[in-house]
């Protein structure tokens, strides 16, 4: 494009920013399934966060009258034993997925960064004790871990958050690790050892930003993981209790009442296949995008 | 290949070991003790409860109790229920066939669903049907299973009247759980088995077969797959743990008896001793099972064993 003597248009701000915005578009255009995940996942968040425009039902109010009402015009997606209303219940407990799905992510990809560089970066001895801990770690398998840690801590949510974060660790570890040695011999870590640079501030500043892809691949796939494990043990009675409207809870609710209501079990179940498919979407347009290289 | 085996065994060792030793402290992280979490079913006084504490060796030295738990882990002895007393080893071994077997006929549903489906994607790449296949395994791999789990029982068992509503009834009580526990798996094995075979689609010897004039699907089926076979015993191996504890989770939809059930009504009562067994013996499995890939490989590729 670029030819010599051509007048090009000054670069404000303005036009940068535009190009930016072009070049985003462009991306989306070119992966589908990036943009599919990106609609969902945005869909979902803006009703799980604005449910009062979607419903004027209220979530956890008992209504003893209307249980049991199969879907219809009052309530599109028909009531629970309690008569509280489903699509409420469904839009409201959004926000939870929302929180279970990025929360204990956020803390696996902090403590795992934090392990993985170290581990790649000094190597020897260090790396050979963190790489054996991430081999037992990996053992037990993310549910029974969960199991064990909410048998420790109780069950609730902010317990089972910790748990999948806990479980998730080890992958963030054994990705970064491999990354960091990849780098590690490059001449411009050589070099900026030769300019006197400390090892943290190599690592932060130089090593860790080509983690940084994969580990954005890793997490919207992560989500995807986290939203499903979550709502399956809070099917099973370890997350959040009762009346609140979580996904997995209300299922619960459906499970007990399958053979009278199969609406109960059925819209929830819905709710999350749809937000795990968007994560998993964006995941893997992410992937294809960032780096083409991982693609499996 | 004695040589690799003993290394690799080597290798495993110490994962068993640290196994043990999470599990082992695993407990210790309970905010106050076994006895303090007993109390609440039997009304000890103070002094019985320190009683139960010294009798128990709860007041030992922690490296202590560490020694005696080897030791009788060593003898099989995993500890006994709080609840109704029975040891942990034979609960686990009463449960822990019908998990096995829920895990086993779910990798099953997986492969016979997955390589399939993945070779037919593969074979038309960038067709119609490449692309219906992949939207198919994505959607696999977003669906809950104990969601789909549910949907088959509303549909097969309460309105149709087919299959049996729990899962306890031999073999064709078996069909749903694996049914659902399987078909996230066979998402993932699609997908794999599809890009393998891309890739060895590619090779020269696959153009050599070819040449000299090989039927597409001898060429395929024979060529190909066996290649992309390793990829994919490697995958299934690392799956294994997913499948387990999918399986536990199944277990509580179908309510099936197994080592799920077991795990999940013991976390419910903090019965510490079975949670920690079923933990530990999920663990070691995983561990075994990818011993076993590991020495399968060598035995399927000697370049593997020699290297």
């Amino acid at each position: 494009m670029i030819t010599v003597g051509s007048q090009q248009p000054p670069l404000t701000p303005a036009t940068v920013l535009q190009r930016r915005f072009t070049g985003f578009f462009f991306v989306l255009r070119r992966h589908p399934s990036l943009l599919t995940g990106l609609v969902i996942l945005l869909l979902m968040a803006f009703t799980a966060l604005m449910p009062q425009l979607f419903t004027d039902a209220n979530p956890v109010v008992m209504n003893i009258r209307d249980r049991m009402q199969p879907p219809g015009l009052a309530h599109p997606f028909g009531t629970d034993q309690y008569g509280r209303d489903i699509l409420a219940r469904v839009l409201y407990g959004g926000r939870f997925s929302l929180v279970m799905g990025s929360v204990p992510i956020l803390l696996a990809a902090g403590v795992g960064i934090l392990l993985g560089l170290i581990a790649g970066y000094y190597s020897g001895w260090i790396d050979a004790l963190v790489m054996r801990i991430m081999d037992v770690w990996v053992a037990f398998p993310i549910i029974l871990l969960a199991l064990a840690i909410v048998t420790v801590l109780g069950p609730g949510l902010i317990n089972i958050m910790v748990a999948i974060g806990i479980a998730w660790v080890p992958y963030y570890t054994r990705m970064v690790r491999g990354v960091v040695l990849g780098m590690r011999d490059h001449v411009f870590v050589d070099a900026a050892r030769v300019l006197g640079l400390g090892d943290a501030r190599i690592l932060l500043r130089h090593v860790l930003p080509n983690t940084v892809a994969p580990l954005i691949v890793m997490s919207s796939m992560g989500i995807a993981g986290a939203i499903l494990t979550g709502a399956a043990l809070s099917f099973i009675g370890l997350g959040p209790q009762a009346p609140t409207p979580e996904w997995g809870v209300i299922l619960a609710d459906g499970r007990q009442f399958i053979r009278l209501a199969w609406w109960i079990g059925f819209f929830p179940g819905v709710a999350i296949a749809l937000t795990v498919l968007g994560a998993n979407l964006l995941g893997d347009g992410l992937r294809d995008w960032l780096d083409p290289r991982m693609k499996v | 290949m004695a040589i690799y085996l003993l290394r690799r065994l080597a290798l495993t060792i110490p994962v068993i070991f640290g196994i043990v030793i999470v599990t082992f402290f695993l407990v210790q992280l309970i905010p106050g003790d076994a006895v303090s979490a007993m109390q609440g079913q039997l009304k000890m006084s103070a002094q019985q409860m320190e009683q139960m504490r010294e009798a128990l060796g709860l007041n030992d030295p922690l490296h202590v109790q560490l020694g005696r738990y080897l030791v009788r882990l060593a003898q099989g002895d995993l500890g006994r229920s709080l609840f109704g007393s029975q040891p942990v080893a034979l609960l686990i071994s009463a449960n822990i066939g019908a998990t096995f077997q829920l895990t086993i006929a779910g990798m099953l549903v997986a492969m016979l669903i997955g390589i399939p489906l993945g070779v037919f994607a593969a074979v038309r790449w960038g067709s119609f049907w490449d692309v219906a296949a992949t939207v198919i395994a994505m959607l696999g791999v977003s669906v809950p299973a104990f969601w789909l789990g549910l949907m088959m029982i509303q549909l097969f068992a309460v309105t149709l009247g087919w299959l049996p509503i729990t899962g306890d009834r031999g073999l064709l009580g078996l069909i749903m759980p694996a049914a659902a526990l399987g078909l996230a798996e066979a998402a993932i094995i699609t997908r794999l088995t599809r890009s393998t075979l891309l890739e060895i689609l590619g090779m020269d010897y696959v153009r050599t077969a070819r040449a000299k004039g090989l039927i597409e699907r001898a060429v395929v089926w024979k060529h190909a797959l066996r290649n992309a076979l390793l990829p994919l015993l490697t995958m299934i191996g690392m799956q294994f743990g997913t499948l387990f504890g999918g399986a536990v989770i199944i277990e509580n939809v179908f309510s099936r008896q197994g080592l799920g059930t077991l795990a999940t009504q013991a976390v419910i009562n903090r019965d510490f001793p079975v949670v920690q067994g079923c933990v530990m013996v999920a663990a070691l499995l995983y561990v075994l099972v990818n011993l076993l890939v590991d020495v399968l490989y060598g035995v399927v590729d000697p370049r593997i064993r020699y290297g």
